[in-house]
């Protein structure tokens, strides 16, 4: 996929997975570099099979999220595999596209209902025996800002399909088809006896948490999600009962989304290696009420469903951080921070650090990705290079940390000044309200700050800007774990030289006074 | 009389070739200083005079690995002071929050920030403040300082701030090092090009120190070129990956003698096994690699949390598997090899002093294939009985457990071996397998086997690779230029002029190397280009006056070729360009091996597993020193020499070349 797709976001910044599965859609294998996508093949393929049936050389796309997608930008593609002639299962892929349609060139729209948010493709044939319908094709082609590109991607979807259908029977010629289908199982057996071994680990019981977004965009109050989570018999529940309700906003997420926020919470506290296929979903139940803001329906908008995630993210630490407060760390900057410019003939987007939440024994990291998030920053002179815009600042904020025994990390400030008139700057993020939280009387973190000329703006929806403005970003640190007056003197003072904190926060929140 | 010494975390190894292609070895314990491993292997090699020594050393990476770096200030533009703390602002590990970025190498403390600013077109937007600068000249004079570094916003396109400050600085500070950005990276990306230049600073005096102490020697860099050690000296950030560089490049000479256009190098020590490229003899390169990341060795296979070194280098892939894995078995009841390693203290559980936990060494022990009476050329007798009892503790039974950890091992060797070629675009089905390294010999049938490779070369003494590679590696600068813009409107006649007075440059400083003939120098101009929008570009090499036509359809067939498909009417980006200049060194061709009779006669014979599940047959052991040119053995059988034993399965047979290869394929 990487190697043949077209766009950069494809090609470098690698935001694919691909999978294979079994003819009842169960995951045998999958690539999971990108967490969003943990949670969105295992519900897109089996439901897509509930409405086609795949012949060999047929493939469909599919990116509804009502059907399973985490959001209109993230489109799978999934073909049958037969193995000498036989009906083995199916190989899928999701691929983000840089574009899907939709009311704002950065994809990031303030929406109502997701019917402004792009071109929603329920489970649909774009080719039937080997041939591409260029019918199905030229109608979404039509419908979406970068054609060129996203048939480049297409093309490189069917053709990852296609490979991993030719490496499926280059396994059958050695194993045999019989076996190999053995051999899958036993696969997804191990996983699931290292799963049961991994949970059974865990103390048994059940423990409540809850983290809630700022507002939904169009004010109103705040968005909470509430979450119980049961572990008992080597096995683990996640209900959200009492989460609030989906709102006519982009803040909402499909069940897919959610699912991938509990997946990677999982994978977060139990070992690395454990595999994300059917032997580890099937160890995991999750009850999400219906039209509420973790499994929303029908039109809600769902753009800005990263940040649900971040909060269902949030929400099972502290559940978790109940029974395990070992493990789990304080909150993070917890935001994706979708941010986003542009103007005549130029567009910009990226998502900026901050600070991660502190741990038992460790510091939360300073400017550091968090949670379902991962991505690098652009290189300040590749920005300036190629958009009309400088970076002005791009550092640590100092006292933005969450006090603690092990303090939470600073969050970052970046700042742009805009050299021609007529550029606008999208957000879709959050936490400028309600901050990260601490653990186990650790505090909490300074929340975000997004500026125009000096002047606070919302956190989510658009700024127009004119020559020579200035936005600043200022991003959340992360919240500290366990009383700050234990913090050890001399971390303290470490902090102190390098600028980190101020002496007064020194003195006043760590009690250690310097001279 | 040509010298190579390369120093390796366990063992120092030397070799000699005189003018008639006689060799000599040795092989010493590394010690905790250096330079008293290099000293003992030069006298174990009987070498008197060092002028003509090629070095291998990891003294770089250690004192950036073991904390020893200098104690180096960094100066920013105002606004950057935080460049190294963010970094690429990911973290090295998706799930796993107690897995931190390394350190900065430069604590925040000692990090500055001064007015002045240039624009991506490299016009001032903003001029230097003199008196700030002796201000801060005075502040730093009095921080004790062993270096500094200076990173300026796009210097790769001006450095006339970056190296005004860098002058003053040197002026002002006397013996500490400044080391402005662009001397040792002319390429954009700030925080890549800032970590770079804080490497060659912090490690300028340690390494500085060491050859000092060493004595005048060429040194290997990272890239599979030689330099003089003045010059290392100044750009010690160019050789942290010295050592398996020189394994490649004897993989790479051995290529060439036998005439193997496509060759995949795999070097299998104790601890690691390495892959690299050798495409038509030469090394494949990357651009840039990792020190100090989550994976413990320096890395090319993404960020890992450590810092990120701008140089050459030769492409390694490299995974935690060697003959001192350890074999456990999971939660799951699954057998695993690696990645952690009993080393070379304690050892397999086999060695004299050796661990209580089964190794690869110990599976291949069980299995027959080493003869405990002959390892490390007999100095070493190893314990069946105790590898035995390692993998019994596993629970289980033993010989099947050994034969289970070979079949792991090799399929994450194999694993590598696909991610350095098919992850790449290439099939690893047209390339031949040069391995190295003591556990090499052993496993490597099994692993091209496991990847569709037909053909496997086992090179004369294999476990001293490295070393053997310092004696045939050629002297080898470059010079970046970056120059970003559309290939179609860039002033290609201006880039040339710039192109020759770097030319100019490197062959000044080759002469002053030692190579002064110009007919020992070659030289190489590249291009790096890429289409619109991509983020890595490809180098295309660069005719004298070639105009950008005939540079984009170079690009659109390297492309193809590389990724498997090109876009004509896609627009082209320059990204800059470079010169690469080669001194060659004088070749000392090994003494052609005496023909055997063809058929050699076993010098005994051993019981091995074959087959995993099967009792061990009785298969011949062949001496290698025993075996002469064309020679051919069938296998199964074993090979051998003191520092590696060859196992040949089943179904293969191996003939002896010219110079003493074994060259195995499978029938």
């Amino acid at each position: 996929m990487a190697r043949s797709a077209y766009s950069t976001n494809i090609k470098t910044r690698k935001d694919f997975s691909c999978a294979l599965l079994d003819l009842d859609g169960r995951i045998l294998a999958q690539s999971f570099a990108q967490p969003a996508h943990l949670g969105s093949l295992v519900s897109l393929v089996p439901r897509a099979l509930e409405r086609v049936r795949l012949a060999p050389g047929d493939a469909i796309l599919v990116n509804d999220p009502y059907h399973g997608a985490v959001h209109l930008n993230d489109v799978c593609a999934i073909s049958p595999v037969a193995l000498d002639g036989a009906p083995f299962g199916y190989v899928a892929n999701i691929a983000h596209w840089v574009d899907i349609g939709g009311a704002a060139p950065a994809s990031l729209p303030l929406s109502r209902e997701i019917h402004q948010e792009g071109v929603i493709i329920p489970p649909t044939f774009v080719q039937r025996g080997g041939q591409t319908d260029h019918n199905v094709l030229g109608l979404i082609l039509a419908n979406v800002r970068a054609p060129h590109e996203v048939a480049g991607d297409l093309r490189a979807q069917l053709a990852a399909n296609a490979a991993g259908e030719a490496g499926l029977a280059v396994l059958a010629a050695r194993y045999g088809r019989e076996d190999l289908a053995v051999y899958a199982h036993a696969l997804l057996d191990y996983t699931e006896r290292r799963t049961a071994a991994a949970l059974g680990e865990l103390p048994e019981g059940r423990w409540e948490g809850e983290d809630s977004l700022d507002d939904d965009g169009w004010g109103g109050p705040p968005v909470r999600i509430r979450v119980a989570v049961t572990v008992a018999g080597g096995r683990v529940t996640v209900d959200f009962a009492g989460t609030d309700a989906q709102r006519a906003s982009p803040v909402n997420a499909t069940l897919a989304f959610t699912f991938s926020a509990v997946a990677f919470v999982l994978k977060c506290l139990l070992p690395r290696d454990i595999d994300p296929n059917d032997g580890f979903y099937r160890m995991v139940d999750i009850r999400a009420p219906e039209g509420s803001v973790v499994n929303a329906s029908s039109p809600a908008g769902v753009v800005g469903g990263w940040e649900v995630a971040q909060r269902v993210v949030g929400a099972l630490f502290r559940a978790f951080a109940q029974a395990l407060p070992e493990r789990v760390p304080a909150g993070s900057k917890g935001i994706i921070g979708n941010l986003g410019f542009g103007g005549a003939g130029y567009a910009y987007y990226e998502t900026v650090a901050g600070g991660a939440g502190g741990a038992l024994g460790v510091d939360g990291q300073d400017g550091v990705q968090a949670d379902m998030t991962n991505t690098e920053n652009a290189p300040v002179e590749e920005i300036e290079l190629y958009h009309p815009v400088r970076v002005t600042r791009y550092g640590l904020i100092p006292d933005s940390e969450g006090a603690g025994r092990w303090r939470g990390g600073l969050g970052v400030v970046r700042e742009y000044r805009f050299l021609r008139p007529g550029a606008t700057f999208s957000f879709m993020t959050d936490r400028v309200k309600i901050p990260p939280w601490g653990l186990v009387g650790g505090l909490p973190a300074r929340p975000a700050r997004f500026l125009h000329n000096g002047r606070p703006v919302p956190s989510k929806g658009q700024v127009a800007l004119e020559q020579g403005d200035v936005v600043t970003v200022e991003t959340p640190g992360g919240g500290g774990y366990g009383d700050p007056r234990q913090r050890d003197p001399e971390a303290v003072r470490a902090d102190l030289r390098g600028g980190k904190i101020s002496a007064e926060r020194a003195r006043d929140v760590y009690g250690v006074e310097t001279p | 009389m040509r010298v190579g010494i390369d120093i390796g975390g366990t063992f120092t190894d030397g070799v000699a070739i005189d003018s008639q292609g006689r060799v000599r070895t040795a092989k010493v314990p590394s010690t905790p200083q250096p330079e008293d491993g290099f000293f003992a292997a030069l006298a174990a090699l009987g070498v008197e005079h060092r002028d003509s020594v090629a070095h291998g050393t990891t003294v770089a990476t250690n004192a950036l690995l073991q904390g020893q770096a200098a104690r180096t200030a960094l100066v920013t533009n105002r606004g950057f002071r935080d460049i190294l703390e963010i970094g690429f602002q990911s973290r090295p590990d998706l799930y796993d929050i107690r897995v931190h970025r390394a350190p900065p190498l430069v604590p925040r403390e000692l990090c500055f920030e001064i007015a002045g600013r240039m624009g991506p077109d490299g016009s001032e937007e903003e001029p230097l403040d003199p008196g700030e600068l002796e201000a801060l000249a005075a502040r730093l004079a009095a921080l004790d300082l062993e270096a500094v570094a200076v990173c300026l916003l796009h210097s790769y396109r001006n450095d006339a701030h970056e190296r005004a400050v860098a002058e003053l600085l040197a002026r002002r500070l006397g013996a500490v090092a400044v080391v402005a950005s662009a001397d040792v990276c002319r390429e954009f990306r700030e925080y890549p090009r800032a970590s770079t230049a804080v490497i060659n600073a912090a490690v300028s005096p340690v390494v500085g120190r060491y050859l000092d102490r060493v004595g005048d020697v060429y040194v290997m860099q990272s890239n599979g070129g030689m330099v003089a050690g003045s010059a290392a000296r100044r750009r010690p950030a160019f050789m942290v990956e010295s050592g398996p560089a020189a394994a490649v490049m004897a993989a790479a000479h051995r290529a060439r003698l036998l005439g193997i256009p496509r060759a995949v190098a795999l070097d299998i020590g104790g601890t690691t096994a390495k892959v690299a490229l050798v495409i038509d003899g030469e090394a494949a390169e990357a651009p840039e690699l990792e020190v100090g990341g989550i994976h413990g060795a320096p890395s090319r296979l993404g960020r890992a949390g450590g810092y990120p070194l701008r140089t050459p280098c030769v492409d390694l892939v490299e995974i935690g598997a060697g003959g001192g894995s350890i074999a456990w078995l999971d939660s799951g009841g699954a057998l695993r090899v690696g990645p952690r390693s009993a080393g070379a203290v304690p050892g397999p559980a086999c060695y004299p002093e050796g661990g209580d936990q089964p190794t690869l060494t110990d599976a291949n022990l069980l299995l027959g294939r080493l003869d405990p009476e002959r390892f490390l050329g007999g100095r070493m007798r190893l314990r069946p009985d105790a590898a035995r009892a390692a993998f019994a503790r596993l629970g289980g039974e033993p010989v099947a457990l050994a034969a289970g950890t070979v079949a792991v091992a090799v399929d994450a060797m194999a694993g590598a071996l696909r991610l350095a070629t098919v992850d790449k675009g290439y099939d690893p089905r047209e390339f031949s397998l040069v391995v190295l390294g003591g556990a090499g010999p052993q496993h490597a049938c099994a692993i091209a086997a496991e990847a569709g490779i037909r053909r496997v070369v086992i090179p004369p003494r294999p476990g001293l690779g490295s070393a053997q590679g310092l004696l045939v590696t050629d002297l080898k600068l470059e010079s970046v230029l970056s120059w970003p813009g559309l290939l179609q409107a860039a002033p290609l006649g201006e880039v040339e002029g710039r192109l020759a007075e770097l030319e100019a440059g490197l062959r000044r400083e080759l002469a002053a190397q030692g190579i002064g003939d110009p007919a020992r120098v070659e030289v190489q101009r590249l291009c790096d280009l890429r289409y619109l929008g991509q983020s890595f570009e490809l180098p295309v090499p660069w005719g004298a006056g070639e105009a950008a036509a005939a540079l984009a359809e170079r690009f659109h067939a390297l492309h193809e070729r590389r990724y498997g498909f090109s876009v004509a009417e896609e627009p082209v980006e320059l990204v800059g360009a470079r010169v690469l200049a080669f001194g060659r060194v004088p070749r000392m061709t090994p003494a052609r091996l005496a023909p055997g009779g063809g058929r050699p006669a076993p010098a005994g014979s051993r019981a091995v597993v074959t087959e995993a599940g099967s009792a061990p047959v009785q298969i011949p052991a062949y001496e290698r020193g025993g075996l002469g040119a064309g020679d051919r053995v069938g296998g199964p059988a074993l090979i051998h020499e003191d520092d590696a034993t060859t196992y040949l399965p089943p179904g293969w047979a191996a003939t002896v070349g010219a110079h003493g290869d074994l060259v195995a394929e499978r029938g």
